[in-house]
């Protein structure tokens, strides 16, 4: 238990040494700083979606600080929609094509890029490019998961209010999960990205809608299913009509990365404009719940950000 | 006419069963493939080749249905050659005798029947074909109750296919332990779940008593109840080719009666009446005497005594009852069911539509989502087994043709892409008091992300707390994913037949466009395209 002293102390020392990041140069700092903090909290690449991809991950630490040899990764992007590259509605697929190729090359022992789409078969796959991109990486990687027997009963233990849902099997028995959405709106949710995505992992989207708060239910989720890698296609953009479109394509050709789901999805709520308008992070309600609930920070305007133009 | 005989009794068995064999795997490579054609065989080749078919549904709706001429070529074979169809080619026969020789030799009933009962027993199927005859004259489509290939047709496509499917689903769920350490995880994907279809237990209680009945006499179903080889029994009393006894060379053995599979053999003369006989042979091998001949000569006939026919009062009494029912029917199923179905795409319009279709469910079998459901016993009076869209089980993808396409009555029509994405099947509809945005302030837009077509918008109205979806019905194509993927039980969204296009001829696009319709699917529609939008006050989603 912390007492208001020293939690008082905490807080000035944070206060304090993001005062310094901002004068004090990058190599000094991580020099200071433990290995956890050496790297930036959110990076942002510009440039063709599988190099922006790379180099966004290598700012990270490389992809060797998340996945150890041996290791089983699951990769969630945006497979859901029937749509093609240009809608915007699914991630970029050599986004994924290249995320699944660095886990290969850090030595995971697998590789699976799943989603839980809206309809059975391999219709928004390949529509979406990303199971043929995936194939030239590995064959079978790349699955719709909709058959209830791959899926596992799970307790959310913080939850306040989903205290459990059926998980994909695969993800309960991965090492490492990593989030690759396509930034995009809901209009349910302003936007749809890690965190919210994390929807596509479970077997009853439904009940979140209709039972529980739905922003309560997506950080109940997001708790037990938390990724250590965030990488946000942000190639293309949807900044209308989302989840499915069709909307308003935006193409900023930036890939935005974080190894904290909520403060990569607050960079991108603030990095683009959503509906032709300039919103804040804390105008998306379950980023906001998110930070409350000590999940990721969404102070975008205090976050050591490194920004990259290859 | 040259003379034919066949001699070789063991041979001409032999030959017998190949064909059988071969044409009830064909008609599971039919049924089962994905694809429309196999190998240039039409998917639905067996359906037509059905006699009943063939016959009564042109007569139902007083129009030359070309496609059945198939089953016109069987029809002239059986006046030249008997009802070789039954003993040959049909696979309901075939299936009947493989279930049948099993059950027989798992549960060894004697078989009880008197020859009297059998004898009196074989008019039956006269009786039927008379009646459904004279609800066809009445413009009464009673077609799929008796048709064998339609009966087949659902029985493998509707019922048992699934049950096989949810069989290996089980295997797959119990060996997953092991796939799992064997590093063959990756099977576990592999097998989608199985679409199951409504009215199964009908289905399978219906081919359970068949089955039973099997136990009872060999063939029940071909002997005394199915109108189609009633149909060609008819045809049959004219056949040139035909059984016969040379009495001088019969040592009265009674192995012929013995293994005639349809039981006709008199044992007292030895004689078959032509329109019982399917040609199978059975009598031939098993006669030791070579007494028994096939042949187109008539020397050989012995004279049938027992017609087996029914007697005109009892086939002018089922006729007339079919004119009841043909003229009753009508009027009893308009108070009945008012309830207009969804219709698959490119559905006739309704009343030429049930009279031509033959309910053998082969659209809802090819349905890649399961959507297309048969109407269940709460309908009897008309639209019984037809196949309506229910979107709880699935809805109807924008890309597929796959319905019309394996239709073998034209019931639905069978069209390309580019005319079956304008042929609206109906309108979804929002419950406002169900709907969690509309009345209950919750955040929810399931129904959006689940449209194809981009028909449902959701949008802030003053005095809802949150974003509210709406449907735009012209560009509301029906297709049910909104429906199936609406989080509330029963839906508050749900799709109606209201607005649906029901034409006789396949120029769907035109009458669209004159219903003012903008039918497009969203993967279609490309953002450039998009008429410019002023952005909200406040993006849908988003807290102030």
């Amino acid at each position: 238990m912390t007492n208001r002293r020293q939690f008082l102390k905490a807080q000035g020392a944070a206060l304090a040494f993001c005062a310094a990041s901002t004068f004090v140069p990058g190599g000094l700092l991580s020099s200071l700083t433990s290995f956890a903090q050496s790297f930036p909290d959110v990076v942002i690449v510009k440039g063709s979606p599988a190099q922006a991809t790379r180099e966004a991950v290598n700012l990270l630490g490389g992809m060797g600080a998340f996945v150890k040899p041996g290791q089983k990764v699951v990769i969630k992007p945006n497979m859901s929609f029937v749509a093609n590259v240009d809608s915007a509605a699914n991630t970029h697929p050599e986004v994924v094509a290249a995320l699944a190729a660095l886990c290969r090359e850090a030595g995971a022992s697998s590789v699976l890029v799943l989603d839980h789409a809206f309809q059975s078969g391999n219709r928004s796959l390949e529509a979406s490019g990303i199971l043929a991109a995936c194939e030239s990486i590995g064959a079978g990687i790349c699955r719709n998961v909709t058959q209830s027997r791959n899926y596992q009963e799970a307790d959310f233990e913080k939850a306040l209010q989903m205290r459990g849902n059926a998980i994909i099997k695969d993800v309960l028995e991965a090492d490492v999960l990593i989030a690759a959405p396509v930034a995009k709106t809901n209009s349910s949710t302003g936007v749809s990205l890690s965190v919210k995505g994390q929807m596509g992992l479970v077997l009853d989207r439904n009940v979140m809608h209709y039972r529980y708060d739905l922003d309560t239910a997506i950080v109940d989720l997001c708790q037990r299913l938390k990724p250590s890698l965030v990488v946000i296609d942000a190639s293309r953009v949807l900044a209308s009509n989302g989840p499915y479109g069709p909307g308003t394509v935006l193409r900023p050709g930036e890939i935005i990365a974080s190894r904290d789901p909520v403060a990569a999805d607050a960079m991108a709520v603030a990095s683009y404009q959503w509906y032709g308008r300039n919103m804040k992070p804390r105008q998306v309600g379950h980023l906001v719940m998110a930070s409350k609930r000590g999940l990721g920070r969404i102070d975008v305007e205090n976050m050591n950000v490194k920004k990259v133009l290859l | 006419m040259p003379k034919i005989t066949v001699p070789d009794g063991k041979r001409f068995v032999f030959l017998r069963r190949t064909t059988q064999t071969s044409s009830i795997a064909l008609f599971f490579v039919l049924l089962f493939s994905a694809n429309i054609h196999f190998f240039g065989l039409p998917k639905d080749i067996f359906l037509r080749l059905d006699p009943l078919a063939g016959t009564l549904l042109p007569v139902v709706s007083r129009s030359w249905l070309w496609v059945f001429w198939p089953a016109m070529l069987v029809m002239a074979a059986t006046i030249i050659c008997g009802r070789f169809f039954c003993g040959w080619l049909c696979p309901m026969g075939a299936t009947l005798d493989a279930a049948g020789g099993l059950l027989r030799r798992f549960f060894p009933v004697r078989q009880r029947l008197s020859r009297f009962m059998h004898t009196s027993a074989y008019f039956l199927k006269y009786l039927v074909l008379a009646f459904m005859g004279c609800a066809a004259f009445c413009g009464v489509n009673l077609i799929f109750w008796g048709s064998p290939i339609a009966l087949l047709t659902r029985f493998y496509g509707l019922f048992l296919a699934p049950a096989l499917h949810a069989a290996s689903n089980f295997l797959l769920a119990i060996s997953e332990p092991l796939l799992r350490e064997m590093d063959a995880g990756s099977i576990l994907y592999a097998l989608e779940e199985p679409h199951f279809f409504h009215t199964s237990a009908f289905v399978a209680c219906f081919w359970g008593v068949l089955l039973i009945l099997e136990l009872i006499a060999p063939r029940f179903w071909c002997r005394y109840l199915c109108p189609a080889g009633a149909l060609l029994g008819a045809l049959s009393l004219f056949s040139q080719f035909r059984r016969g006894v040379l009495l001088p060379k019969c040592a009265h053995c009674g192995q012929c009666v013995k293994n005639c599979p349809t039981g006709i053999i008199n044992p007292k003369n030895l004689s078959s009446p032509a329109q019982e006989c399917i040609v199978c042979g059975s009598c031939l091998a098993s006669c030791k005497f070579g007494a028994i001949v096939f042949s187109s000569a008539s020397v050989s006939r012995t004279p049938t005594k027992e017609s087996l026919l029914p007697s005109r009062r009892a086939f002018v009494t089922a006729g007339i009852g079919g004119v009841i029912v043909g003229m009753a029917l009508p009027i009893v199923s308009a108070k009945a069911s008012p309830q207009q179905y969804v219709r698959p795409p490119g559905t006739i319009p309704e009343d030429d539509f049930l009279a031509v279709c033959l309910r053998c469910g082969e659209c809802m079998k090819v349905c890649p989502t399961g959507g297309l459901q048969p109407i269940g016993l709460e309908s009897v009076f008309s639209g019984i087994f037809s196949p309506r869209l229910d979107p709880y089980s699935g809805g109807c993808l924008p890309e597929c043709t796959a319905c019309g396409n394996v239709c073998p009555s034209h019931a639905i029509l069978p069209l390309v892409l580019a005319q079956k994405r304008y042929a609206k099947i109906g309108t979804a509809v929002i419950d406002r008091k169900e709907c969690l945005a509309w009345g209950e302030d919750k955040r929810c837009m399931v129904c959006k992300e689940n449209c194809p077509w981009n028909a449902v918008e959701v949008v802030p109205r003053p005095g809802y707390a949150v974003p509210v979806p709406e449907v735009r019905n012209e560009h509301c194509y029906g297709c049910g994913f909104c429906q199936k993927a609406c989080p509330k039980t029963p839906a508050a969204i749900v799709v109606e037949s209201t607005d649906a296009l029901r034409l006789n001829s396949p120029d769907f696009e035109k009458a669209a466009r004159a219903a003012g319709l903008r039918l497009q699917p969203a993967s279609e529609i490309s953002a450039q395209a998009l008429p410019d939008q002023e952005s909200p006050a406040l993006p849908p989603g988003f807290l102030e």
